[in-house]
């Protein structure tokens, strides 16, 4: 009797600390989530939510030639 | 004539005039340029996301040339450093996926931008570069030459760091985060199942909760606080009342039953409450954000002026710092941003801004010039006579209805709704607690709170919300934009609608032109009129001509075959002329035409005079050949739309020209249609708010910025815009001018959305009816209010959703 008294406070305590440990980090991941949601926020990215999703799909169209090759400009347009 | 589509712009190509460049056509050699600039930086991709996505550069000499002075510059940059600057630019022709590719790799085309990015929805590009390397005015160019020529206004003066308040972002974030992890922390108590391990880690659980609630009771609740707080003050008893009153009822009750360890409190409805509410009013904020409601004139006027000194230097001078007695230099297309006097010989003003008439008024020297209109033509001297803010059309702005708040001006349906629904709640509150306090006094404590809980008035206040915003985006589809949901609400209530003349149930897209021969008795040699080959001749001339009334008569003619044309001259203020294989064609006004020579043609008589609008007159070889005349064009439909609603609304016509129109238009629109001519904007004002005291609902369309006085003062106002991206007044509303037709639509639209929202209140009182018997009774166990609320919401949510969108089918 006493000893299954014993096993039965042992697993209790096990129990206890486990479900104290699984909430406490359950609670910690959410936080972390909700703070990046946060960080998302106040960066803006909520303010424009269509730009971004055509820009994911733009290649690096421009590989035949360096960027720093730079043509200027200089001829005026005529009026058309 | 076979057409075919520009390679660069989409338009039109003809044949004789195309230009084929790299086996592709071009319409014009502005198109072709941008072309060969893309491709030479080997960014042709360019026309690989979109078909024919570009326009056609403008020309744009000496427009920005006040972007060298460096305090105007710097007004505008966000941000400045000696090595870095940021610009936001507002680039209205953005419009696929090609627009934002291309200006994203800015870089690869001009030194000295480091990056670029676009804001799609606004419009709007924001670029970083080294000052050192470039400058605003480079940028701003090589914007322009590749057709996205940004437009810059008098509202950029003053840019700085514009907050956005994202505060609702967060309220509703926050929200979630308590609900769904309060919802996860309470399941093992709605089973309730007497197991040792479940009694024993109760209070952790329940503590927990109580936590991760207070933030979304203390912030994400806060706006109901302070909005009841309001109410109250100002004795209006709006729908917050009950709201905030449940909320505080439902913490109280949670943290005493946790404390006394009678229970587990409703914590996961209150805290699914606050999101849900909160989600309701995220969805009922559908923001336009290229469309601005607030425009006043900043938008439309010039952000700088070319000033002349009196050494005869020209200098670039912001429009603010401009005094009485200045001398300005105005070119084509430029905007007259202050009142003056003409000093040079001759101009032509187009008032389409102010107005809506698309003709030009010719001023003489010394003429009084005012601002708001569009000098066409050669470049003008003009003197200054009030500053900005003084001028005639700026003036109208110092009016109050400008000041005014517009937010608390009406009572929303919701908060009447309410007004009721206040007192009824709480005169059953204290009954029952009344009736209980003598039977058990704990119990009595429970049902005050359980009926105020129950009855919070969750779905009542998400039914609006949900339809407002659900019927906002339809009308948007629509190209019928709202400035916020209340709109909808004003619609539903308007009895009067009153309508600008000019502008808007007038169209200056189209012209209606027809043409009267010369009397053949009088001018013997031309009885058979115009014949085909005059109408080529005339055609091939107007090309030359940038005057609209050349442009309108231009597009009126059929297409015919190009001529070569000689010593073209166009005189200001009277017409142009040209010579096409040694024939003189002569295009103009009466006075050029007729008087100059020696025909004998009867001046008109005032009475056609007003009768007829405009006319240009025709001479070839010294031939008179009649003239065109110019009418106004009505929209269409507009007939068959003032029909339909002079059924339910009284229309008025208001209109700031003088009453040549009275006959003909008295002829299209209803009887009971009252015409009222010779109206400044003041007066237009003045005639809305004496139509509000006579306790009337005043729907005012309009469209320039002499209806902005009105459109302000009335319960609704409406502009009729073109082109949606550019010009409107201040106003609540912008419809699209080609879906001028489906206004009676709209109005009835916004009036079955009141129906569905009365409706899904009936459906929400029910709710309430079910859950009072449970609260009454003293029976509400968490489970049950955790059941009841988010039911009600997703029926409430669901049926109004489905409702509008029926209506918005079924209503024709």
């Amino acid at each position: 009797m006493r000893k299954i008294d014993k096993v039965y406070l042992l697993t209790n305590f096990i129990f206890m600390s486990v479900i104290y440990l699984l909430i406490s980090i359950s609670i910690v991941v959410a936080v972390f989530f909700f703070l990046a949601f946060i960080r998302a926020v106040k960066k803006g990215q909520y303010d424009d939510d269509y730009t971004p999703s055509v820009r994911m799909l733009f290649d690096d169209e421009l590989i035949k030639k360096a960027s720093d090759d730079v043509i200027q400009i200089t001829k005026k347009n005529p009026k058309p | 004539m076979e057409l075919e589509s520009c390679f660069h712009c989409g338009l039109d190509v003809v044949k004789e005039d195309q230009i084929v460049f790299d086996e592709k056509k071009f319409c014009c050699n502005g198109c072709k340029t941008v072309y060969e600039i893309f491709s030479l930086n080997d960014m042709s991709c360019y026309y690989d996301f979109e078909k024919s996505p570009g326009a056609t550069p403008l020309d744009i000499k000496g427009k920005y040339d006040f972007l060298e002075n460096e305090s105007i510059v710097s007004k505008l940059l966000e941000f400045q450093e000696h090595k870095t600057a940021i610009v936001s630019l507002s680039i209205p022709h953005i419009h696929c996926s090609s627009c934002i590719w291309i200006l994203e790799n800015l870089h690869k085309l001009q030194k000295g931008i480091s990056t670029s990015q676009v804001n799609f929805p606004e419009k709007k590009v924001r670029i970083t570069y080294n000052p050192e390397v470039t400058s605003l005015k480079t940028i701003v160019h090589l914007l322009s030459s590749i057709g996205y020529e940004p437009y810059i206004s008098l509202e950029n003066y003053e840019t700085g760091k514009n907050n956005v308040d994202r505060s609702l972002t967060y309220k509703l974030g926050l929200a979630f985060f308590c609900f769904g992890n309060i919802m996860l922390l309470s399941f093992p108590e709605y089973f309730e199942v007497k197991e040792f391990w479940l009694d024993t880690y109760k209070p952790f659980f329940r503590w927990l909760i109580f936590v991760l609630s207070l933030p979304s009771f203390l912030y994400s609740a806060s706006g109901y606080y302070v909005s009841a707080y309001k109410s109250i003050k100002s004795g209006m008893l709006n729908i917050d009342i009950p709201i905030a009153l449940g909320i505080i009822i439902f913490f109280i009750r949670s943290t005493f039953d946790i404390v006394m360890d009678y229970g587990s409190g409703f914590f996961d409805s209150l805290t699914g409450l606050i999101f849900f509410m909160l989600l309701g009013k995220m969805f009922q904020i559908k923001t336009y954000s290229f469309l601005s409601f607030e425009r006043d004139f900043k938008s439309y006027f010039p952000i700088a002026i070319t000033k002349i000194n009196t050494d005869f230097s020209e200098e670039s001078v912001p429009i603010y710092d401009i005094e009485k007695g200045n001398r300005l230099l105005i070119r084509n297309q430029e905007l007259i941003p202050v009142d003056g006097i003409l000093i040079s010989d001759k101009a032509e003003i187009d008032y389409s801004f102010v107005t809506g008439e698309a003709i030009p008024i010719t001023k003489k020297s010394g003429d009084k010039v005012f601002a708001g209109g569009k000098q066409i033509g050669k470049v003008i001297e003009m003197e200054v006579l009030h500053s900005v803010s003084q001028s005639y059309l700026t003036q109208l702005w110092s009016n109050d209805v400008f000041q005014k708040n517009v937010e608390q001006k009406y009572k929303s349906i919701t908060d009447t709704i309410s007004h009721y629904f206040t007192p009824i709640l709480l005169i059953i509150a204290f009954a029952g607690f009344g009736y209980w306090v003598f039977i058990d006094a704990n119990i009595a404590f429970n049902v005050f709170t359980a009926v105020l809980i129950v009855a919070c008035p969750c779905a009542l206040a998400l039914s609006a919300p949900f339809t407002m915003g659900n019927v906002l985006r339809i009308f948007g589809k629509k190209k019928f934009y709202l400035k916020n949901a209340l709109v909808i609400e004003q619609l539903a209530k308007v009895d009067t609608i009153v309508f600008d003349k000019t502008g808007t149930i007038t169209t200056n897209k189209k012209a209606n032109i027809s043409y009267s021969s010369p009397n053949p008795s009088e001018v013997g040699e031309s009885k058979t009129g115009i014949n085909d080959e005059n109408r080529t001749l005339i055609k091939n001339v107007l090309r030359a001509s940038n005057h609209p009334l050349s442009r309108m008569l231009y597009d009126f003619l059929p297409e015919c075959k190009r001529l070569k044309i000689n010593d073209f001259k166009e005189i200001t203020g009277k017409g142009i002329q040209a010579t096409i294989e040694g024939n003189l064609i002569q295009i103009g006004s009466y006075k050029f035409i007729v008087q100059n020579s020696h025909l004998q043609v009867s001046a008109p008589s005032p009475l056609e005079r007003v009768g007829e609008r405009t006319s240009v007159h025709i001479k070839i070889n010294e031939i008179y050949y009649g003239k065109y005349i110019f009418n106004n064009h009505y929209r269409e439909g507009l007939a068959e739309l003032f029909e339909k609603l002079s059924v339910d609304y009284k229309i008025k016509v208001l209109s700031g020209d003088n009453e040549g129109e009275r006959t003909s238009l008295e002829n299209i629109l209803p009887k009971n249609t009252e015409l009222i001519f010779n109206q400044k904007p003041e007066q237009k004002l003045e005639f809305i708010k004496k139509l509000q005291e006579e306790g009337r609902n005043v729907m005012m369309v309009g469209d320039g910025l002499n209806d902005a006085g009105a459109l302000a003062q009335s319960n609704i106002g409406i502009s009729i815009s073109e082109n949606v991206n550019v010009f409107s007044p201040a106003c609540d509303a912008i419809l699209d001018a080609n879906e001028f037709n489906k206004m009676n639509y709209f109005l009835k639209l916004s009036k079955k959305s009141i129906t569905t929202i009365k409706m899904s209140f009936a459906l929400s009182i029910l709710y309430n009816i079910v859950g009072l018997s449970f609260a009454i009774t003293g029976n509400l166990l968490p489970l049950v209010a955790a059941i009841i609320m988010p039911l009600s919401t997703v029926t409430i949510v669901s049926f109004v959703t489905i409702a509008s969108n029926f209506y918005a089918k079924r209503v024709n």
